[in-house]
């Protein structure tokens, strides 16, 4: 027996529809590769070999060996893209990568910027041709794809009620085991959404479409709840179906909202209401708008008063100037009258010294000619 | 569990820096310290202030924070 309904080389389509979706998750998730997927090697197929037959195989060896091999071949072959966000994601959340940034406070979510995975539904079994159009029938409770504007991911709920309930349990088990810290029932988000949207108005029909779903759900496993109930008595939120309660709770706690209407403050008014309009949220946005309001009003009236101050300033500098220019002139004036008894006193002062130095000339000349008579006289 | 938002940019940074650190890694490394001051050859890794090997490595770094997938 084997995996292919043939006894010839398997090939895809001999494979069964079931395990045609198995080699697509795996390809997909597990050991992600580019192109076609109808054409398993060998690794492939003894992958999805350990998969039908449940045995057991180290599948995060497996994920380790493919993350080094995507990484050489992305530095060494420029293959741009990575394998395993949501894995890397869950490193970043349990290595406390996610806290820090969280502290810090400096960074939105839109500037890490979110990514959500690829869903497999009924239409993607439609475009891989294993069932045919006419068989479709859309269901609203379907697995939509998820954008929280998360509070930096808190506590990073991996689990919803959505999920199995085995995955729960094992979940539950895992964190327990880890942490030593027990998950009740109620602390598990319904829907992996948890709070408001970006886009409110066009996700309220989904939101109902959810809420829906976990009805249905409590509805199918109201032994479980019941169990649990009895061991929690206190429980610090109340949670239960009341979906807006939560949404109301996420909203205050908001970084980025906050940041926004700190930055949005000192530009525009425009984009607050370019956001959709709840109820809760715009009574929130209306109050910055009005303090924005107050502080342009103070603005202006700041720069009129500076503007004043200026000009009076500038009428002291003026008139100071014109005193300055007049003193000047008065000065110059003055200096004209003074010139002409100053060169007559450097005229007679001239003259004084012209008289000293010949009187000085004489009497050297004097000098010398008693020196030349003295050594005249010597001689003879 | 699988279906929610994941901070792309955060992994970006940390796929970018990463690298490989396997046996070959390692003994590139020694190679490197043993050229920078050829006194030193011999010594063990531990001598030579580096981290010891135990398995192979992913290493990288988010945001000045180091991360090793082991």
């Amino acid at each position: 027996m084997n995996m292919f309904n043939s006894t010839k080389k398997g090939k895809y389509y001999d494979l069964k529809m079931e395990y045609k979706l198995l080699l697509k998750i795996r390809n997909e998730n597990l050991l992600s590769k580019g192109g076609g997927g109808d054409q398993p090697s060998l690794e492939h197929k003894v992958f999805l070999h350990f998969f039908i037959t449940q045995e057991k195989a180290n599948v995060p060896k497996y994920i380790f060996n493919h993350m080094i091999w995507a990484l050489k071949e992305s530095q060494n072959s420029n293959r741009s893209w990575i394998p395993y966000g949501r894995l890397l994601f869950e490193i970043f959340h349990q290595g406390g990568i996610l806290k820090a940034v969280k502290q810090s406070n400096i960074i939105t979510d839109a500037q890490l910027g979110t990514m959500t995975g690829k869903i497999i539904n009924g239409r993607t079994l439609i475009k891989m041709e294993l069932i045919k159009k006419e068989e479709f029938k859309e269901h609203n409770t379907g697995l939509k794809e998820s954008y929280v504007v998360s509070n930096l991911m808190d506590d990073f709920p991996l689990i919803c009620r959505q999920d199995p309930p085995e995955v729960r349990a094992h979940f539950v088990y895992d964190h327990w085991e880890r942490t030593g810290e027990t998950i009740k029932y109620d602390e598990i988000p319904e829907t992996m959404y948890g709070g408001a949207l970006p886009i409110a108005i066009k996700r309220k029909s989904k939101k109902k479409a959810t809420s829906e779903a976990v009805d249905i759900e409590e509805a199918s496993e109201p032994k479980k709840k019941k169990a649990k109930k009895g061991k929690d008595v206190h429980q610090e939120q109340a949670t239960g179906s009341d979906v807006p309660s939560i949404q109301e709770e996420v909203w205050d706690l908001e970084p980025a909202k906050i940041l926004d209407k700190r930055t949005r403050s000192g530009k525009t008014v425009g984009s607050s209401q370019s956001l959709p309009p709840q109820p809760s949220i715009s009574k929130k946005k209306r109050k910055p708008s009005i303090r924005k309001m107050k502080v342009s009003t103070y603005v202006e009236e700041e720069d009129s008063q500076v503007e004043a101050v200026t000009d009076l300033v500038l009428r002291d500098v003026k008139r100071k100037k014109v005193v300055d220019i007049v003193a000047l002139q008065k000065v110059l004036e003055i200096g004209k009258n003074i010139e002409v008894p100053a060169e007559v006193l450097m005229k007679e002062s001239s003259s004084e010294q012209a008289q000293k130095v010949e009187e000085l000339a004489e009497n050297l000349q004097q000098l010398v000619m008693a020196s030349e008579l003295l050594s005249t006289a010597e001689e003879t | 569990m699988l279906n929610g938002p994941s901070y792309e940019n955060l992994v970006k940074h940390l796929w970018v820096r990463a690298e490989v650190f396997d046996n070959h890694a390692a003994r590139m490394e020694e190679y490197e310290k043993v050229l920078i001051d050829p006194t030193i050859g011999g010594k063990t890794r531990e001598e030579l202030g580096l981290k010891p090997i135990t398995c192979t490595e992913i290493r990288s770094s988010v945001m000045g924070i180091p991360v090793s997938i082991t």
